[in-house]
């Protein structure tokens, strides 16, 4: 057999094997099978082959599906908590600015209303203003920056954690 | 009334669409479901890939886990049997390039092929030979062992896992052009030392 013919024949025993040929040239190639002992032991060597490829076995340690389910459920817990801990932090940060925003929008129209009092009443505007500052502004300001320290501290904490 | 019923019914959920949803909802019983069918295969893909058993057990371990954390990434269009052994042979690339780079003799650098190319024998039996218990199956074994992993890799998930080039080409991010010719080439390197040994067997 020339060898450039007896090459293609290779290859296509590779592409069958593969099940990477179109049935015409698995025909093609189980006709010249069928007249080549040469290719024909050829096929039958590449079929052990594949065998071995097949025949390796191997033992597995029986602990190892347990310890792998048990690490996995550990973890899923962990990322549970890590979602859970996310979320009560964005609640968190969420409430801060709503307060401040809150805070913000409640002085300025005190101010403005207490500007226009003192307008409207010939007084000076200064202790009304000093009143905002102190009895709402401050107190507001007070009561979200609580949110906010808990946020910063329970972020602290988790990284103490984390790092240990 | 029943007909209308029927005809409004959702399609049913594929398997793949379910492994997905279990993966999003990080369903603890459904991955162990999964570790339980695939366990042998992965830890056999990762023999084969890597050519030796030590921290095979280790890697597998932290391949599960990258399930769980990356389980919202998987695409149910796909069967996930690729979609498991890409992660695998991420992990283990890693695996090798964390250990050439302690080591001062091996220069760090070069693609995850190149890496899994240059693995040097590892000087005592494959796990291959070492699970050969005749003659014969020593003989296919030590074939076996000595196949480049990349050949070796390609064999398994054409053969044995029976992937589509398509689902090894997404394995290996390789092109199908290059998974085509490393299945050709494997098995002809496969025949070829199988001949080889044959003939010193019968001339020994």
């Amino acid at each position: 057999m020339r060898t450039d013919v007896h090459e293609q024949v290779r290859a296509s025993m590779a592409r069958c094997l593969a099940r990477d040929a179109a049935p015409e040239e698995q025909r093609r190639l189980a006709e010249h099978l069928a007249g080549c002992a040469e290719c024909r032991r050829e096929m039958e060597l590449s079929r052990r082959a594949l065998r071995a490829l097949g025949g390796f076995s191997f033992a597995l340690d029986p602990a190892l599906t347990p310890r792998v389910q048990a690490a996995l459920a550990r973890r899923a817990r962990e990322l549970e908590n890590e979602r859970a801990d996310r979320k009560q932090r964005r609640r968190l940060r969420v409430g801060f600015v709503a307060a401040v925003l809150m805070t913000a929008a409640g002085s300025l129209a005190a101010w403005l209303a207490a500007g226009w009092f003192a307008g409207t009443h010939h007084v000076s505007p200064l202790p009304l203003h000093a009143g905002v500052l102190i009895f709402w502004t401050l107190p507001s300001l007070c009561a979200a920056l609580p949110l906010l320290l808990s946020d910063l501290l329970g972020g602290a904490a988790r990284g103490k954690e984390l790092a240990s | 009334m029943p007909a209308a019923a029927m005809t409004f019914m959702p399609p049913a959920e594929t398997e793949s669409e379910r492994i997905a949803r279990g993966l999003r909802e990080r369903d603890i019983e459904l991955l162990g479901g999964l570790v339980e069918q695939y366990q042998v295969r992965l830890v056999r893909y990762l023999i084969h890939l890597l050519g030796r058993r030590e921290q095979v057990e280790d890697l597998v371990q932290e391949i599960w886990l990258r399930v769980l954390e990356r389980g919202w990434q998987y695409d149910s269009r796909l069967r996930f049997e690729p979609w498991l052994f890409a992660i695998a042979r991420h992990l283990a690339v890693d695996l090798l390039r964390r250990r050439d780079s302690r080591s001062l003799a091996t220069a760090p650098g070069g693609g995850g092929d190149a890496l899994l190319a240059r693995r040097p024998s590892p000087g005592y039996p494959s796990p291959f030979e070492a699970a050969a218990r005749t003659e014969d199956a020593a003989r296919l074994a030590s074939c076996l062992g000595a196949l480049g992993p990349l050949y070796r890799e390609a064999l398994l998930l054409r053969f044995q896992e029976e992937m589509s080039l398509q689902e090894i080409a997404r394995v290996v991010e390789a092109p199908v052009s290059t998974v085509s010719s490393r299945i050709y080439r494997g098995l002809a390197a496969l025949r070829a030392e199988l001949e080889r040994n044959e003939n010193a067997h019968r001339r020994s």
